[in-house]
């Protein structure tokens, strides 16, 4: 479209956004600017031929050249600050590998094109009508982001399906941004299974189970909620209402740095009234079940069976009251959440905790 | 004019300092500590057995305060990691329902031999404790050990037909001598790159203690520690406990909840 509108914009910024054009500004405002004020004095100095005293060791340049590289030192500092608290959000970076659990590349059509996914199996799933978990990564994530926390459920019994969503990891189509068509595309997903449960026999159509953290949350939420061949969903860090989370008022530097962050992807953090419906579970499936045509129509559904929630309530991403919402909402019972004080969006330091919560979810619905 | 610049360059540099401090406690922050939750009860206890005291934490879940007695499970972390760095491997179970007994043996100074001798000959004690201490069900125990402290728990552990489960993570070579027939109680997870309990001595152990195929997690990566693999432990170790333990949960179910 661009190409068609006469311009070329470099991919996946999202350059009409008012946020980034000012946050981009700010920091080349305080990156930039100050190490070229320093030269203010010299410059007034040798253009009115007056003295005002900035020298050192009878140099005139000597105590600008001195502030400028002290500010230099301060940016690299300020960079390393932000790269130490990003690195937070990274709490595995050790691959998950083991002899005893096999992964299978499959490819997932949608439409012309495909996902490429990665059937993990492990000694105690069964060779024929393993129970599945479908797992959905988060916005910028990929599949191998969630192996930690799925692979132990080969050991339950379950044969785990994790895949790209468009635009991420090693798909070759579509965009990061495509959030509305990567919520879509998750009854692909499922199709995919139903159809490789009846050419293969390995996988079991009737126990189909969706797990997602953020964007794989809002997945969850919206589409595999919908979806009467999901049995049941486990939302990790999911958004209730997207806009609201989008553009609430941010409290701290590095919460506008993360905006920008996704905002570098080509995310549009500032949707309409039609899009926000189209990916915020609050609006677009709660109590709903796909009727004719795929269409969401009410239904009676058993949130206590359906949904199962978990949360930090220092999320910097998908901030809390969104939580609460999704909980209020849905009317949860208490076993179905669990909410940790701290922890932010990768619930760093509550890995552990979080699996064993969801293993007792497991247990309480049969496994 | 030249104080400006002195001032200036005391505020850049000050600023320079906070932001360095800043970067060096977020870079050194622990990787695990308190487990922040209000689902999650913790009690400290002093266990004073055979002239030697212990300090050790109890933890229960607040979805479970109006169950009958649950089975309890033991934590005996390794000798190197501080309180609370262990507690994350205690909610696991903690919030399954099993009162859980982390016992703190950080800093026991005593040599391999004689650590074993005192943990070991502890362990009832232990057991005894989190059963005066939580509505434990003393019929059913579960044990997760790490390092030398697995060895400890295994050696008590299977010569106690109510620990039903002994879980040990990164343990060294054990003498198969000291271990009483716990064959399908006994479940082991090692990574292949452990150089304080090298893959030999794993699979040393796989043989003499007839470990079953499905009853261990051999990873390809993540050291004695487990580094990036704590996830995938606390998951697997929860299934052997929860099946031998032999743990009934209300179900939730498509047409509503059924209390058991």
């Amino acid at each position: 479209m661009d190409k068609e509108l006469g311009f070329k914009r470099p991919s996946g910024i999202n350059w009409e956004s008012k946020f980034l054009q000012h946050f981009l500004v700010d920091v080349l405002m305080i990156l930039g600017v100050p190490p070229v004020l320093v030269w203010l004095p010299v410059w007034i100095q040798s253009a009115t031929s007056t003295d005002i005293g900035w020298q050192l060791a009878g140099q005139d340049w000597l105590p600008s050249l001195i502030l400028m590289l002290a500010w230099f030192g301060l940016d690299i500092m300020l960079v390393r600050w932000v790269m130490a608290k990003m690195g937070e959000f990274s709490r595995f970076p050790i691959p998950t590998r083991s002899d005893q659990v096999t992964f299978e590349p499959v490819q997932i059509p949608v439409g012309a094109n495909a996902l490429p996914g990665m059937i993990v199996k492990g000694p105690a799933t069964p060779s024929e009508n393993a129970p599945v978990i479908i797992v959905c990564h988060g916005m910028g994530g990929r599949k191998e982001d969630y192996y930690p926390i799925g692979i132990p459920l080969t050991f339950l019994g379950f044969a785990l399906l994790f895949y790209d969503s468009r635009g991420h990891g090693q798909a070759r189509f579509g965009n990061k941004w495509d959030t509305a068509f990567i919520i879509k595309d998750f009854s692909k997903v499922v199709d995919f299974i139903f159809a490789r449960a009846k050419v293969e026999g390995d996988l079991d159509a009737s126990h189909v189970i969706a797990w997602g953290a953020s964007m794989g949350g809002g997945i969850v939420m919206n589409e595999a909620y919908l979806d009467s061949r999901v049995k049941f969903c486990i939302s990790v860090c999911a958004w209730a209402d997207f806009m609201l989370t989008a553009t609430r008022p941010l409290k701290t530097f590095m919460e506008r740095v993360i905006k920008a962050g996704y905002e570098f992807m080509g995310i549009n953090l500032n949707p309409t009234k039609l899009q926000n419906r189209m990916v915020s579970p609050i609006y677009n499936s709660f109590n709903r079940q796909k009727g004719f045509f795929d269409h969401p129509v009410y239904a009676d559904i058993n949130n206590d069976y359906r949904v199962m929630l978990a949360h930090c309530k220092d999320d910097a991403v998908v901030y809390y009251k969104n939580f609460e919402m999704n909980r209020d909402f849905l009317k949860m019972p208490r076993e179905n959440y669990i909410v940790f004080d701290k922890g932010n969006h990768a619930f760093a330091g509550n890995e552990t905790a979080l699996v064993g919560k969801m293993m007792l979810w497991f247990w309480m619905r049969g496994y | 004019m030249i104080i400006v610049f002195w001032i200036v360059l005391a505020g850049i540099l000050v600023a320079i300092g906070i932001t360095a401090a800043s970067t060096i406690k977020t870079m050194r922050k622990p990787r695990w500590g308190i487990v922040p939750t209000d689902n999650l009860l913790k009690k400290e206890i002093i266990i004073t057995t055979g002239g030697k005291t212990f300090h050790g934490f109890v933890y229960t879940s607040t979805d479970f305060t109006e169950s009958p007695p649950m089975p309890g499970m033991l934590l005996l972390p390794d000798r190197d990691e501080k309180y609370p760095g262990f507690e994350h491997w205690a909610a696991i179970f903690a919030l399954q329902g099993f009162p859980t007994l982390a016992v703190d043996l950080y800093g026991k100074k005593m040599l391999a031999a004689e650590f074993l001798d005192v943990v070991s000959t502890a362990f009832p004690s232990f057991k005894q404790a989190l059963t005066e201490n939580a509505n434990v069900d003393p019929s059913g125990f579960g044990m997760l050990g790490f390092g030398e402290s697995a060895l400890a728990g295994l050696y008590a552990g299977s010569a106690d037909d109510e620990v039903k489960a002994i879980c040990c993570a990164g343990m060294p070579r054990a003498d198969p001598s000291r271990v009483n027939d716990a064959m399908g109680r006994i479940f082991l997870a090692h990574c292949k790159d452990d150089t304080m309990a090298p893959l030999d001595e794993f699979e040393a152990n796989k043989d003499s203690l007839g470990v079953g195929d499905r009853d261990y997690l051999l990873l390809d990566l993540g050291g004695h520690g487990f580094i990036s693999q704590e996830a995938v432990i606390a998951g697997y170790f929860s299934i052997p406990v929860h099946k031998m333990l032999g743990l009934y949960y209300k179900q939730f179910t498509p047409t509503g909840v059924i209390e058991t």
